[in-house]
């Protein structure tokens, strides 16, 4: 029993180093990145912070993200609703087909659609702006969407519908006032991983972006590779990508273990 | 009319061959919906491991046709693809018939 | 009057037409071309396909890729499982360990690869320093085998905590009374696991090697950002080749080569589509 434990909490520090080496890494100055080898900094600086919150490019990196994946989170679950309480209601003809046609666009790997993208996109006048980096998540967000609120549908019995019809609602409103409320959790959920899926999808992002949209995951990745990268720089950004991510997981932290299961399809 | 197709959907690169190919595919759907909508097709147990309904077998012949012919360029290049056509009609047939 | 389900779907498909439908007819016909970008398209029928399937660089990556995503199923799967049993079932100790094991998931895919340049590169990470004092020389940059083994840790320290949570949850379900009927039977820990344990996990499990096998089958960011797909082309995944020749403007040959890599994924998803919805964890 103890050695049981004794083996998840070394697991759990392995888990832990690389995260807190990063973090370590951002609170240091860039001569002691690069001279000393210490597990704790030895003047600790916010220095590389406050360069990220001062600069321009950076902070509208920040703004860019934030812009295209508030946007596609809005239209994912606009649309993801309805869809997903179609799925749940009726079996239509051909419906099992198409559920399993979504799945596989959640699946399919982006690289294999970049060209086709930017070329729909610069047809439609969306290349490098915030609205087209936000329709091309809907991509893999909204089967994914669809997938989760169809599975807390189905878990409202259908008679709920018909008890609203029976006592005289019509269908908007019984959608709205009674049927939103219901799934509101679900709504919850759906929107965390389509949050997080945008904020870290790196591929579409890169290539359909330019200037004017270019998020801050393209931003981290841009000088890497390149002599005198500024380490603690990019570690400083890093953790401040993470914290997006770890707010939102804050309100949905009761789902957690539900909403991993469904959300990774 | 060429013109304005050239303007807006010349990145599509569309040929009459790969238009044979893709509408091809869409008209058989929408005929096996039609099909459907006049007579309903039952899930039934046939030789593959699973119940099928006619869509499923559909999608089924379909990726058969596209994998046999991937894994025969893979090993022979385009010399005599039509053997690996004539498989897979016949196996698409089987298919259709008893799966 | 009840609305029809087609209606409820439209602005979803409207959506997706635009986001994947119209973009698949497009990779589809890039496929059957020589394209130069300007000229008029000229129709080759296969031969894209054929020049994709025989390069080498090609077979090369899909080969890197199939064998990459087997070790991670081989290695994920039964250690997750090891962590889910080594976790306590109730109290504040179950909830702590939620929370730990579902903080590396959340971090962005890039993040990822950050923390482990920051963590590797010669000259300011952790391993290099830890290494050379047994008298290893660790260099991601310039060893081939440092860098594969390095994506694939990666993987496994950012996914294991996921088959981990899954595996968690399937045991969570399992009543007490079947572990107590098996300790009247007076069976072994290893039978119990073996009989009562896995067969109650199978629906979790077989979700959990579908969502790992297609995840780390389209593994871009991390090799991208530690080291470029190098040394040479030793951590190229698929995705990583694909993309390089879409950027590069080879349109027939990154068409072949993306209908070829949609073809293996479709047909994955369908096997497992079919396993799932036989041991009940979808409905359709």
């Amino acid at each position: 029993m103890k050695k049981r434990y004794l083996g998840l909490a070394v697991y759990f520090v392995i888990l832990f180093i690389p995260i807190y080496w990063m973090v370590v890494t951002s609170l240091k100055t860039d001569q002691e990145i690069l001279s000393e080898f210490t597990l704790i900094p030895s003047e600790v600086t916010f220095e590389n912070y406050a360069e990220i919150f001062s600069s321009e490019v950076w902070r509208s990196s920040f703004v860019n993200s934030l812009m295209y994946v508030l946007l596609n989170v809005l239209i994912t679950v606009a649309v993801a609703v309805p869809g997903a309480y179609a799925f749940s209601r009726w079996t239509f003809r051909g419906s099992h087909h198409l559920f399993f046609w979504l799945l596989t666009n959640r699946m399919a790997p982006a690289a294999a659609f970049i060209v086709p993208f930017i070329e729909v996109y610069s047809a439609l006048g969306l290349f490098d702006t915030h609205l087209g980096v936000a329709l091309a998540h809907c991509l893999f967000n909204i089967p994914l969407a669809i997938w989760i609120l169809e599975g807390f549908m189905s878990g409202i019995p259908r008679e709920i519908d018909e008890t609203a019809y029976i006592d005289g609602y019509s269908f908007p409103r019984f959608f709205g006032k009674i049927f939103l409320p219901l799934i509101g959790p679900g709504i919850g959920v759906a929107a965390f991983f389509c949050f997080t899926f945008s904020w870290v999808e790196l591929i579409l992002a890169k290539s359909l972006t330019v200037t004017n949209a270019k998020p801050v995951v393209v931003t981290l990745t841009v000088g890497i590779g390149a002599e005198g990268v500024r380490w603690g720089l990019l570690a400083a950004a890093g953790v401040l990508t993470v914290i997006p991510g770890a707010i939102a997981v804050f309100f949905i932290r009761k789902y957690m273990a539900k909403g991993f299961a469904l959300g990774r399809v | 009319m060429g013109d304005w197709y050239a303007e807006n959907f010349g990145w599509m690169y569309w040929t009459v061959p790969s238009a044979l190919v893709i509408g091809g595919l869409l008209c058989t759907i929408a005929a096996m919906a039609v099909w459907d909508r006049f007579s309903p097709s039952v899930a039934r147990a046939g030789f593959l491991p699973m119940p099928t309904t006619r869509g499923d077998r559909l999608f089924i012949s379909v990726m058969s046709i596209v994998g046999v012919h991937l894994i025969w360029l893979a090993f022979f290049g385009t010399a005599f693809v039509w053997i690996g056509t004539a498989i897979t009609v016949l196996w698409c047939v089987v298919v259709a018939r008893w799966g | 009057m009840k609305p029809h389900p087609w209606l409820f779907l439209l602005p979803a498909l409207a959506i997706m037409a635009m986001s994947a439908f119209i973009p698949l007819m497009t990779v589809v016909n890039y496929s059957l071309h020589y394209i130069f970008v300007g000229s008029e398209p000229e129709y080759v029928g296969l031969a894209n396909y054929v020049e994709v399937l025989q390069d080498p660089a090609f077979r090369g990556a899909l080969l890197r890729q199939i064998v990459f995503s087997l070790l991670v199923l081989a290695v994920e799967i039964p250690f997750g499982i090891a962590i889910a049993l080594a976790m306590p079932r109730k109290g504040w100790g179950s909830g702590v360990a939620l929370v730990l094991l579902g903080i590396p998931l959340l971090i962005p895919y890039n993040v990822v690869g950050i923390i482990w340049r920051l963590f590797t590169q010669t000259g300011i990470g952790v391993v290099p320093r830890a290494l050379a004092l047994i008298g290893y020389n660790y260099n991601v940059s310039l060893h081939q085998f440092d860098a594969v083994i390095t994506v694939f840790l990666i993987d496994v320290w950012h996914w294991t905590p996921l088959v981990a949570l899954l595996a968690y949850a399937g045991l969570q379900s399992i009543p007490d009374a079947f572990y107590r009927a098996a300790q009247i039977d007076g069976a072994s820990a290893v039978a119990t696991f073996r009989y009562v344990t896995l067969p109650k996990l199978r629906p979790v499990l077989i979700l959990a090697v579908l969502l790992r096998l297609m995840d780390s089958f389209k593994i871009y960011s991390e090799p991208l950002l530690l080291t470029g797909g190098g040394p040479g082309n030793a951590t190229t995944s698929l995705s990583l080749f694909v993309a390089r020749k879409a950027e590069s403007f080879e349109l027939g040959y990154a068409g072949a080569a993306s209908v070829i890599y949609l073809y293996i994924v479709i047909l994955l998803s369908f096997i497992f589509f079919q396993a799932m919805t036989r041991a009940g964890e979808v409905r359709r």
